[in-house]
């Protein structure tokens, strides 16, 4: 039901990726992600795509699941290469009289089809190889510096942390309440568009009185541990760098740099 | 005849991935109608898991449920509507389910799903009211400003109000204060005797199961380990101990009088029985 819709599902391991600090590994996602929108040049990108088949390897995550996570926008990644295909003149390869589909324009689409992969592919692998909790303390460490121009980094943080936290329970309160109205006859299958809205009202009421009560309760035993916001707050799980995490950086800005070297040398599709 | 009845039925929870859990597992049940059954088993020994089949909410991974004779996943998606209106069930904690404005449209949902008219609606949900001891006055409050008790009251009528032909309860006393517990039982066993329905009932409570169960059902591990009359189930505490569960009380006490040769007699399972069977031997022991 519900359960099986993941969202950045993060899959435990002991790899060399996942050990790497996750400030680190957030840094690494954002020089890759200027890695993938650099090249002009399908070679260029074929290198980028090596880079990170090859992270994959390192972190043992089958390179099957990106699959998955492709599926959402497979849409919009159709619906774009058909507008490239038929609509960037060049050298005319096919002539349906109307419409012309040239060299340039397949160039150019495969070039994008195979950019929006990587960059699922390599931001993914950030959510599959950090725990959500490591992730928003990673977040909250970087941006710590935004406090002093008053932005509220430890508050935002925990906000994300306890979301995280609570939709894997929203998600299984939904099931249970659900069911619950089934058993009374809730048919939430058939029907027109205003009698499927009508019957999320048995659904959603619950669910937001039981999200309150559990907020309330949460904030009461946040404050029964004396939580009063992030001022002075120390750390149980302090995030060192290790000599790993510097050679990741090492490895990664250089890839950045042969990108950008190999760019200059080939040239563009884009003319 | 069977008014519910399994066969193989098994059950498996995320089947195809790594979390994968077998809930149920061959599953060979027949349920005569208008027993009163006690569902005992220790926590995840798949008691939930196993109602929910009873009333068409989980399809089985394999296996088949019959419901009135009725091969329910045979029938197609249309009819399992009918199914569930045949046998209510209540979940855990079924006040959280609560959503309409006033306690009476709450109690009106099931039966204004079934597609009935406004004046029987009316009757059913007055009644079933009566059945759970809600007041005429209560049914027009909001069912979030009530008491908890009566909020659990009048969750339960929701499922009553469909008049099911068998009705499950899933640890329907779990929170309770001893009075509010007392209360729920009672209304069950008396929608039980007036309507001569089948109802089972999810327990941890080995007393109340005792007090009320006719037979009783104890799951172990995903399978089942016996389905037999409560008096026979209670006979051997040794085993039900090491499932996790216990025995009354009461019966244990008797077990001891009777391992120490002090008693003879059935199996003791209520402190009226325990009562009577002391007077029993004190009184004999006195003509003696
Ligand atoms: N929605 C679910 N997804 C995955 N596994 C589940 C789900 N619901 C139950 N399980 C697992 O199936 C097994 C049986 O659960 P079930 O809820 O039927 O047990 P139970 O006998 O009702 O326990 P309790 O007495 O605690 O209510 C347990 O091991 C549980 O972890
Ligand atoms: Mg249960």
């Amino acid at each position: 039901m519900l359960k099986d819709i993941t969202i950045g599902q993060y899959f435990a391991g002991d790899s060399l990726i996942h050990r790497l600090d996750p400030r680190i590994k957030l840094i690494l996602t954002m020089l890759y992600i200027a890695m993938v929108f650099i090249p002009t040049n399908p070679a260029g990108l074929i290198a980028v795509a090596l880079f990170v088949v090859a992270c994959y390897g390192v972190s043992g995550i089958s390179l099957s699941t990106v699959r998955r996570s492709l599926k959402p926008i497979l849409p919009i990644v159709v619906f774009t290469t058909i507008l490239n295909i038929f609509f960037i003149e060049g050298r005319v390869l096919v002539n349906l009289g109307f419409v012309q589909i040239t060299y340039e324009g397949l160039l150019v689409s495969a070039l994008m089809v195979l950019r929006i992969v990587c960059l699922i592919a390599g931001t993914s692998l950030l959510t599959y190889t950090t725990s959500p909790i490591a992730l928003t303390d990673a977040i909250e460490r970087l941006f710590a510096p935004m406090r002093r121009i008053g932005v509220p980094v430890h508050e935002l943080a925990m906000m994300m942390t306890i979301a995280l936290r609570f939709i894997p329970t929203l998600i299984e309160e939904t099931d249970k309440i659900m069911a619950a109205q089934k058993a009374r006859g809730a048919d939430m299958e058939s029907g027109g568009l205003v009698d499927r809205v009508r019957a999320l009202i048995p659904i959603l009421v619950p669910l937001f009185v039981s999200a309150f009560r559990r907020a309330l309760d949460l904030a009461t035993a946040m404050e029964c541990r004396c939580y009063r916001g992030g001022e002075g707050r120390t750390r149980m799980r302090q995030m060192q760098l290790m000599p790993r995490d510097m050679v990741a950086l090492v490895v990664t800005v250089a890839g950045l740099a042969g990108v950008i070297m190999l760019n200059g040398w080939l040239p563009s599709v884009y003319g | 005849m069977a008014v519910i009845k399994t066969e193989h039925l098994t059950y498996i929870y995320g089947a195809g991935t790594p979390y994968e859990k077998r809930a149920l597992d061959d599953i060979n049940l027949s349920i005569e109608a208008g027993e009163f059954v006690g569902v005992i088993g220790h926590t995840g020994s798949g008691k939930s898991t196993l109602i929910q089949h009873f009333n068409a909410l989980l399809k089985p991974t394999s296996g088949k449920v019959y419901i009135d004779g009725v091969d329910v996943w045979a029938a197609g998606k249309a009819a399992l509507q009918g199914f569930r209106f045949d046998v209510g069930l209540v979940f855990q904690y079924p006040e959280h389910q609560l959503f309409e404005e006033t306690v009476y449209k709450d109690i009106a949902f099931g039966p204004r799903n079934m597609g009935l008219s406004e004046r029987e609606i009316d009757e059913r949900v007055r009644e079933a009211a009566h059945y759970v001891g809600l007041t005429e006055a209560m049914l027009d409050h909001s069912p979030f400003e009530i008491s908890g008790g009566q909020k659990r009251r009048a969750a339960i009528a929701g499922v009553l109000s469909m008049r099911p032909k068998v009705l499950i309860l899933d640890e329907p006393t779990a929170g309770l204060d001893p009075r509010g517990r007392d209360q729920i039982l009672r209304l069950i066993a008396d929608y039980h005797r007036t309507t001569g329905s089948t109802v089972l009932i999810v327990s941890h409570s080995m007393e109340d199961v005792a007090r009320y169960a006719s037979r009783i059902l104890i799951m172990n591990n995903a399978k089942v380990h016996a389905y037999l009359p409560v008096r026979e189930a209670f006979s051997d505490p040794e085993v039900l101990m090491n499932m996790g569960l216990s025995v009354p009380p009461i019966t244990r006490v008797f077990h001891r009088l009777s391992q120490k040769g002090l008693y003879s007699g059935p199996e003791v399972l209520t402190l009226e029985e325990g009562k009577a069977a002391l007077k029993a031997m004190l009184g004999g022991a006195k003509d003696a």
